[in-house]
């Protein structure tokens, strides 16, 4: 991708659109191809050039090849989809030039061997984007949104930047294959006392790759730039906003040594996925129930790498991904899909939510029987435990969901049959991640204390109360305090016109009255 | 007293408001339904008013069509002549020069000219004076609870409040609502805590408080709800539904009081001197209103109506030689006759089908057929309404595998029941706040197929229409069946026997094909194909209620070859040959494929005849194919080997935002024999409907005409015309910014107002307008005194003629003489260019319709 012509003539937007297109599958067949090398070959990690501690190189193992994979072919998706999209806009080419430029940062993300120059394409990333959130700018929601996203990339700009300078205090050298080879020798001396700049140091990831990838209480933007045109919400959304959870598992060796930077990330994870998925119920909209859905999936991964569970963090990173690009792409079928959808007769009873209280119950209770089966205890592994919990709690509420209208033979084989093909699905993947990137990834097994298993225990019983909650709602809709939360959690808990007015505060946009679109010239 | 005038005030206001229909029936409205009792150029007035935007389009469009379009003279003085007749050309005092050139100069004079004062909500006013954004955040906050409270179906946690009427609701969350609170609306809570549970008591509070003076309030009113004009259009939408099943709905009040709530906080708000002022404004509203308009109005309805001019004197020409033409003889038997709606779309292809043989004959029809029913698919439990929206259907029609039992319905009924709800439940999996995390790690792999399906266009197409693709070959069932029957809950579907034959016979008198049956007869619905497109139901047939055509076609192919029915005709003189087959088709307007559902048709039919009636229509379909093309862009590869291939692919692309041009391009109604306009190339612009004067001595037929279809089609026309002129207040503005809402219908971008009308993308490929803004020229062969009479009958309809919502001619029949409506029933004869009457004489002139 470093072909990139610096002016596209917009007055040749189709051309440019056709190239950008043809460049995001030469990249995606690049990174098919490196991946075969890395088959044959192993971890790759070679210097172009070298300036002391500052090396120009590219550092490429699993988790490389399969993210580069991942962010070429949904650039390469997202490249041919605006060609046709974006058709007829005047100014086309620049559009395509920075959803190319954008693209190509992220990749460039992905493959540097190098701290100094992940931190560049880091910024490069969120500066290309910044063109695209602002690429109608007569739009004041578009200018606010993209201000407010500005403001928190800086933030997060000068975390990376503490980053940087920390790494090289602590290791002399920024580069990656260095920093990993010199951990083994720090673990030793870790879990006892000081490591104070270590501990400095990856709290410092954490919070970095929290502002990057929408985490609370800096999520706000993400939901508002829906004032861009859908493309770029898909690779925004797919291939950009997890960068943060990129950041974390390609550092985890280092992030692994601290139990406290993980353990904030946990928290702040587990808080995000819970507030966002609230959120997200409430909303009418398609795509900003998309936005809080990835900032709550977001969240989920990042409580993932808190519990150390970096490869399932990365399955959900990647699936997530794939997931998302494909919801925002076809954003426009949902009036042909809920044409043919079918909507329950009439309301139920409560009854049904004592037996799903007691269904879950049984369902975490399996999975502890389970784990003591096998003999991964509860105390050796307890964020697997909850991981595993919360899958299948899930299975309950899906099955209770089939159920619960009617429990004919038929209804039961169908739903003993997709439990059974989701579990068997969930597992496979699981393994299949493990064995690619586990060899890769540090086993984080921190002696836990008692506020941990605490921790834990409170997530699993805020999950499970959610899911119970969400049963209830067409039955609580007259009580006092339950209309309270819904007014709350439909305007976001207010965390959005809080921010909305910080950043009007600091950098006003101009409140003039929409003019007719750009588009009518 | 003051309390009669408030009232009647908000009817007027409330009455100016147009409905809009929800995406998955999307019809198209004409916007300025409730100003139709107004002339054009007080609209005009009212728009900039209250819309704070224009009805007509920009000077500079009409300098350049001026400058390029074929406009003559003629034309500018004809047009001057109708503006005098108005009484509204005095506007223009100082206008003489009655040629292009004066035009112009006048056009260039008025460029920059002051329009009519706005109507300001407080809203609007603070932002003017205190340079805030009121009134983007009023829009939003109300577009937010509008959204919750009318959702159909998006969001998992529904708005608590359901089942109370729209103001309760609201009032009831609003005293949680802490948003404007923060937003520095700071008495917001205590204002809600404070309001009357009556709606119209709210309003007469704060009209009391606004003291906005008598003659004002009407407009004032208007602008309150034209502020969320959107909203305000889904829910007159609503309450005109609950009107036609007669119910009351007063939603639309308890939003203006809502709205006006907001208005309230703001006004409290005003510090200092800011009430004074106020008052000095509102009171500047009891001012008369000026009876003339502005000049920069009239010059460019003058320019508007010379453009109007133009296009109907290159059309007349075009007709001139076909107007003395006489019926051709019925001696000779056709193979086929084909029946397709009248929808500009058709023009194209029945012009190229007729292309293909002398044997067949096309009809232009309302292409719900006559057949106004309602339409229940397997494993539904309410059905679609495929009639026009001026209609409620009189029927349910239940949807049967072919040939089968009772009870192999009733099975196939409880797997198509099954599988939703297995669907019902995935997707609680797939969406509740927990199950979406491990749903993600699942399933969210296999997302990249979808991806890649979807980007390569490889998933098999979804054809439009209800029945296409299915497994099982499904069939419209007549038969009468009640409630007992599985699926079709507490209500009879099917048609009794006797209904069978009256139906049968007025769709038959309508079409004006009671005798001279062709061997076969198509009666071809049509609908869109296009995948992604929240806007896909805008495309089918707006005279289905905006769903493809197919259902009310096979009914009416099922009726027709009834044989009772048939046996039940000829007792009231309508002999139909016991050789006639009745063919069921779709034409599906993105691809022009015609799919024919040759397996319903149950009677023994000449299976090699029927081979070369596909042929024909497969030809007429390549033939069509290549003509649109120039139009999608795609001229240069009319000669490629996979040519059609491609247009298929097309229609299947999810980044498609232009999958067809729908009916832009729209300029007239010709309701006449197919002999007035057949040879002609009309370019796709124009509505035909088949109307013989002979076969209707009552002139009921002639009433139908003008009562439904032209009010239909002038409703497309002014939908198409209003999102040309002014697609901010209008249209939908841009599709790559569309965020569907509700599952009924869409925001640009994060939020604001619900948009109304069609996307920028339908009437402009980026470089020029695809539809020209004319009003629509209604062209009908009939006697001057016959129309009259309709007009009388039906005021509401001669208020669009009189006040210039659409243009009326009258063809003498039989004869070459045309006359224009001048309002007030009176008629003009219209001087035509009798030109050569040979065959490229009108090639010429109709090829000239080609939009510049």
């Amino acid at each position: 991708m470093a072909f990139l012509p610096s002016r596209l003539l917009n007055a040749q937007g189709q051309a440019s659109a056709k190239l950008g297109a043809g460049l995001g599958v030469i990249s995606f067949v690049g990174a098919l191809a490196s991946a075969l090398i890395l088959v044959s070959e192993g971890t790759l990690a070679f210097r172009f050039l070298e300036w002391g501690p500052l090396s120009v190189g590219i550092y490429y193992d699993t988790l490389s090849a399969i993210i580069l994979m991942l962010v070429s072919f949904l650039g390469a998706v997202v490249l041919r989809y605006s060609r046709q999209y974006m058709d007829g806009d005047p100014r086309q080419g620049g559009f395509t030039r920075w959803l190319c430029l954008t693209t190509g940062s992220v990749l460039c993300i992905v493959m540097s061997g190098n701290l100094v120059f992940f931190a560049v394409a880091w910024s490069a990333t969120s500066l290309c984007l910044h063109k695209l959130l602002v690429f109608y700018p007569d739009r004041p929601g578009a200018m606010l949104a993209a201000r407010k996203k500005f403001i928190i990339s800086r933030l997060g700009d000068l975390c990376l930047l503490g980053v940087v300078i920390l790494t090289y205090r602590q290791f002399h050298t920024w580069d990656f294959q260095q920093i990993f080879a010199a951990i083994p020798a720090l673990s030793s001396s870790l879990y006892g006392a000081g490591g104070g700049t270590l501990t400095m140091l990856c709290l410092l990831i954490v919070t970095t790759a929290l502002l990057k990838s929408a985490q609370f209480p800096f999520h706000s933007w993400l939901p508002d730039t829906m004032e861009t045109p859908t493309p770029v919400s898909a690779l925004m959304h797919a291939g950009i906003i997890n960068a943060g959870g990129f950041l974390i598992v390609r550092l985890s060796p280092l992030v692994s040594l601290s139990p406290t930077a993980l353990n904030t990330l946990a928290v702040f994870g587990a808080v995000t996925a819970i507030f966002a998925s609230l959120v997200m119920l409430t909303h009418a909209s398609v795509k900003r129930a998309l936005a809080f859905s990835t900032v709550a999936q977001m969240g989920f991964m990042m409580l993932q790498c808190g519990l150390g569970a970096f490869s399932l963090a990365v399955l959900h990173l990647v699936a997530h991904s794939l997931y998302k690009a494909h919801a925002f792409l076809s954003s426009g079928s949902i009036v042909n899909m809920a044409k043919a959808a079918w909507t329950p007769p009439s309301r139920g009873s409560t009854r049904g939510t004592g037996i799903l209280a007691g269904a879950l119950i049984v369902a975490v209770g399996l999975v502890f029987i389970f784990s003591r089966v096998v003999g991964v205890g509860l105390v050796e592994k307890p964020g697997l435990w909850l991981l595993c919990s919360v899958f299948m709690m899930s299975l309950t509420y899906m099955v209770w969901n089939l159920w619960r209208h009617s429990m004919s033979t038929m209804m039961v084989a169908a739903g003993a049959l997709m439990v059974a093909g989701v579990g068997a699905v969930y597992y496979v993947l699981h393994m299949v991640f493990e064995q690619l990137l586990g060899p890769a990834l540090p086993v984080y097994a921190p002696g836990r204390s008692y506020v941990d298993y605490g921790l834990m225990l409170l997530l699993l019983v805020l999950f499970f109360g959610i899911l119970l909650f969400q049963s209830l709602i067409p039955w609580w809709s007259r009580r006092t305090f339950f209309q309270a939360l819904y007014v709350h959690a439909r305007n976001g808990f207010y965390f959005n016109t809080l921010a909305n007015r910080l950043t009007m505060q600091f950098w006003p946009v101009q409140t003039r009255n929409i003019k007719e679109s750009s588009y009518e010239k | 007293m003051k309390n009669d005038v408030l009232l009647q005030s908000m009817q007027t206001a409330c009455r100016r408001i147009p409905p809009l229909w929800p995406l998955k029936n999307f019809v198209a409205v004409n916007p300025f339904l409730g100003m139709a009792d107004m002339p054009f150029a007080g609209a005009a007035g009212l728009m900039q008013r209250v819309g704070h935007g224009d009805i007509l389009m920009p000077p500079s469009y009409y300098l350049k069509r001026l400058e390029t379009g074929d406009i003559q003279d003629e034309d500018i003085i004809k047009a001057c002549q109708q503006l005098e007749r108005d009484g509204a050309l005095k506007g223009l005092p100082e206008y003489d020069h009655r040629n292009v050139d004066g035009l112009v100069r006048y056009l260039k004079m008025s460029e920059g000219g002051q329009g009519q004062d706005p109507v300001l909500t407080v809203a609007d006013w603070r932002d003017k004076n205190e340079g805030t954004a009121w009134s983007a955040f009023v829009v939003e906050e109300v577009s937010k609870w509008c959204s919750v409270y009318f959702d159909e179906g998006q969001s998992s946690w529904r708005m608590p409040w359901r089942g109370q009427s729209f103001y309760k609701a609201w009032r009831e969350a609003a005293r949680f609502d802490a948003n404007p609170g923060l937003m520095g609306m700071g008495d917001f809570r205590k204002i809600v805590d404070g309001l009357s549970e009556d709606p119209m008591e709210t309003i007469q509070m704060i009209m009391g408080i606004l003291e906005v003076p008598e003659a004002g309030m009407t407009d004032f009113l208007h602008r309150q709800i034209m502020s969320v004009g959107g909203w305000g259009g889904y829910i007159q939408y609503r309450v005109r539904q609950a009107g036609m099943n007669g119910q009351e709905d007063t939603s639309l009040v308890e939003f203006l009081a809502l709205r006006l709530v907001y208005d309230l906080v703001l006004f409290k708000g005003i510090k200092g001197k800011g009430w004074a002022q106020w008052k000095t404004q509102v009171a500047g509203m009891d001012a008369p209103q000026k009876m003339i308009p502005e000049a920069s109005i009239l010059c460019r309805l003058l320019a508007q109506q010379t453009l109007e001019n133009s296009f109907q004197r290159r059309l007349f020409k075009g007709m001139a030689g076909c107007l003395g033409r006489q019926e051709e003889t019925m001696s000779a038997r056709k193979t086929l006759q084909a029946i397709f709606c009248i929808d500009v779309r058709s023009e194209i292809y029945r012009r190229n089908l007729e292309g293909r043989s002398a044997e067949i004959e096309t009809i232009g029809f309302a292409g719900f057929f006559g057949i106004a029913v309602e339409y229940l698919p397997m494993g539904r439990r309410h059905g679609n309404v495929q009639c026009p929206v001026l209609l409620n259907p009189a029927l349910t029609i239940r949807e049967t595998l072919q040939d089968s039992s009772p009870g192999q319905d009733e099975s196939m009924h409880r797997r198509l029941v099954f599988g939703q709800r297995i669907g019902a439940a995935w997707n609680a999996f797939k969406t509740s706040a927990v199950s979406c995390f491990p749903f993600v790690e699942t399933v969210g792999l296999a997302y990249g197929v979808g991806l890649v399906q979807d980007s390569l266009r490889l998933h098999t197409s979804e054809k439009p229409g209800t029945c296409c693709g299915k497994p099982s070959t499904p069939q419209v069932s007549l038969v009468r069946k009640g409630h007992h029957h599985g699926h079709a809950h507490g209500f009879d579907t099917g048609i009794d026997d006797e209904s069978k034959i009256n139906m049968a016979a007025g769709a038959l008198r309508n079409m004006g094909l009671t005798s001279g049956f062709a061997r076969f007869v198509l009666i071809c619905g049509h609908g869109s194909q296009t995948r992604n497109n929240p806007y896909g139901s805008g495309l089918d047939c707006g005279a289905c209620g905006g769903h493809a055509g197919d259902v009310n076609a096979r009914v009416a192919v099922a009726l027709f070859n009834d044989l009772d029915v048939r046996v039940g005709l000829r007792k009231i003189d309508i002999h139909i040959p016991d050789d006639t087959v009745f063919l069921a088709g779709l034409h599906n307007t993105t691809t022009d494929d015609v799919h024919l559902f040759e397996d319903e048709v149950t009677q023994s039919a000449d299976r090699a005849l029927l081979e070369t009636v596909r042929g024909w229509l497969d030809r007429a379909s390549a033939v069509t194919r290549r003509e649109r093309a120039t139009r999608l862009g795609m001229q240069d590869q009319i000669s490629h080997p996979r040519f059609d291939e491609k247009i298929r692919q097309r229609s299947k692309d999810w980044a498609q935002v232009r999958p067809e041009w729908g009916l832009a391009g729209n300029a007239a109604f010709i309701a006449a024999p197919r002999e007035r306009t057949r040879g002609l190339n009309l370019q796709g612009r124009v509505f035909l409907h088949n109307y013989d004067v002979n076969l209707d001595p009552s002139g009921s037929v002639l009433e139908l005409i003008l009562c439904a279809p032209v009010v239909v089609a002038s409703w497309i026309n002014l939908q198409y015309y209003a999102s040309t002129v002014n697609n901010r207040l209008f249209g939908s503005g841009n599709k790559v910014l569309h965020n569907v809402v509700g599952v009924l219908g869409v925001w640009q971008g994060n939020a604001g107002d619900l948009q109304t009308g069609l996307p920028m993308q339908s009437v402009h490929d980026g470089t020029r307008w695809m539809h020209e803004p004319l009003r629509l020229s209604v062209i009908i062969e009939a006697s001057t005194e016959s129309i009259n009479v309709v007009l009388k009958k039906h005021p509401e309809v001669r208020a669009l003629m009189d006040h210039g919502w659409l243009h009326l001619f009258a063809i003498k029949p039989g004869g070459g003489e045309c006359f224009r409506y001048a309002g007030g029933y009176e008629w003009q004869s219209e001087e035509m260019d009798n030109a050569p009457a040979d065959a490229a004489g009108v090639s010429e002139g109709a090829s000239a319709l080609a939009m510049v």
